[in-house]
């Protein structure tokens, strides 16, 4: 049997410090809203794909994130938040060339998924 | 809104009215991850990542920090009891009075100089990782009237694939806490709770110096490779 997924908490800041991905042109920025289209403050919205790396950005006082990557076809975003037993997981796909993109995570209003 | 394999594993749901908090967060649409968006790779984590310091969460500071000195270790593994080595563990946690060192945290105890609260490592060979630091206190939180969080430590685990992503908390053998917490009680299967609760482990107390707990964590093995 798995060990089951537990919240994030409000406080994991002091132990999930921010990582850029390997520095690219692709500048990818949002914001994660909840359910009543407030940023959420405290949220920690984690990127990978094989192209880009891994990368790790805390969301500021509006809900804000952002990262600068690699060219990459896609990236597997996943979001962490007090309020959110487990994380929440989708995917962003980008044109080829697209150099700046978008993406606000709504966590009540967009389609997530279960791997 | 498709039924998830989540459940199997023993993952809380995500909509928990019991946790407050989930209110305006939990997601109302989920569907099964499409087949062509499966991918069995993810970050890979090495010696430049950690220092061992890192590991000693009572030697981030001048002095000691207050609290009880604790040993905790276990291994990282997937569910086919495969050992996941060098994967990055990280941890943080409230101090010994129930405090964290962080801005947000107005809980009305004492902040110890001597203690931040996070860790990290990679897992060894044998998936084994190791933390020393401080047994954290059990603090209120305004969830409902009275409510207080069992003492625990967060978790974060990368495994093998990002996919497998997983953050935690371990807990401590027989908290009276447990049955009036909303997040550990989220879980609804009582052997998975179980999971969760870390082990005294008498062998691997130090003596006159620390006590020690073991909290193995099992990820899944991602079917794709």
């Amino acid at each position: 049997m798995r060990t089951p997924s537990q919240t994030v908490g409000p406080f994991f800041a002091l132990g999930l410090r921010d990582r850029p991905c390997p520095e690219g042109p692709v500048r990818l920025e949002g914001r994660v809203l909840d359910g009543a289209g407030e940023g959420v403050p405290d949220a920690l919205v984690e990127v990978w794909s094989p192209q880009a790396g891994w990368g790790r950005c805390g969301t500021d006082a509006e809900g804000r994130y952002a990262f600068s990557v690699r060219e990459t076809a896609h990236l597997d975003v996943q979001v962490f938040a007090r309020g959110l037993l487990k994380q929440v997981r989708t995917r962003v796909v980008f044109e080829p060339g697209e150099t700046a993109k978008t993406f606000d995570v709504r966590l009540q209003d967009d389609a997530f998924y279960v791997a | 809104m498709t039924l998830t394999p989540a459940e199997d594993r023993g993952d809380p749901p995500y909509d928990h009215p019991d946790y407050r908090s989930s209110a305006l967060r939990a997601p109302r649409r989920l569907y099964l991850l499409p087949e062509e968006w499966h991918d069995p790779t993810g970050p890979v984590f090495g010696e430049s990542d950690v220092d061992p310091a890192d590991a000693d969460l009572t030697r981030q500071h001048e002095g000691e920090p207050l609290g009880e000195r604790i040993l905790v270790s276990g291994r990282v593994l997937d569910d086919a009891g495969r050992p996941i080595p060098r994967t990055l563990v990280e941890i943080w946690q409230a101090n010994a009075a129930g405090r964290y060192a962080h801005q947000v945290d107005r809980h009305p105890a004492p902040l110890d100089p001597n203690f931040t609260g996070a860790g990290r490592c990679l897992t060894d060979a044998d998936g084994g990782y190791r933390f020393v630091t401080i047994k954290p206190g059990a603090y209120p939180w305004r969830n409902h009237p009275n409510a207080w969080r069992p003492a625990h430590i967060h978790f974060s685990v990368f495994g093998r694939a990002f996919a497998d992503r997983l953050v935690t908390q371990m807990y401590f053998p027989g908290d009276p806490l447990f049955p009036y917490d909303p997040i550990f009680n989220s879980i609804r299967d009582p052997k998975a709770r179980e999971l969760l609760v870390a082990d005294f482990d008498l062998e691997r107390t130090e003596p006159e110096w620390a006590l020690a707990f073991r909290f193995d964590i099992v990820m899944r093995s991602t079917p794709f490779e």
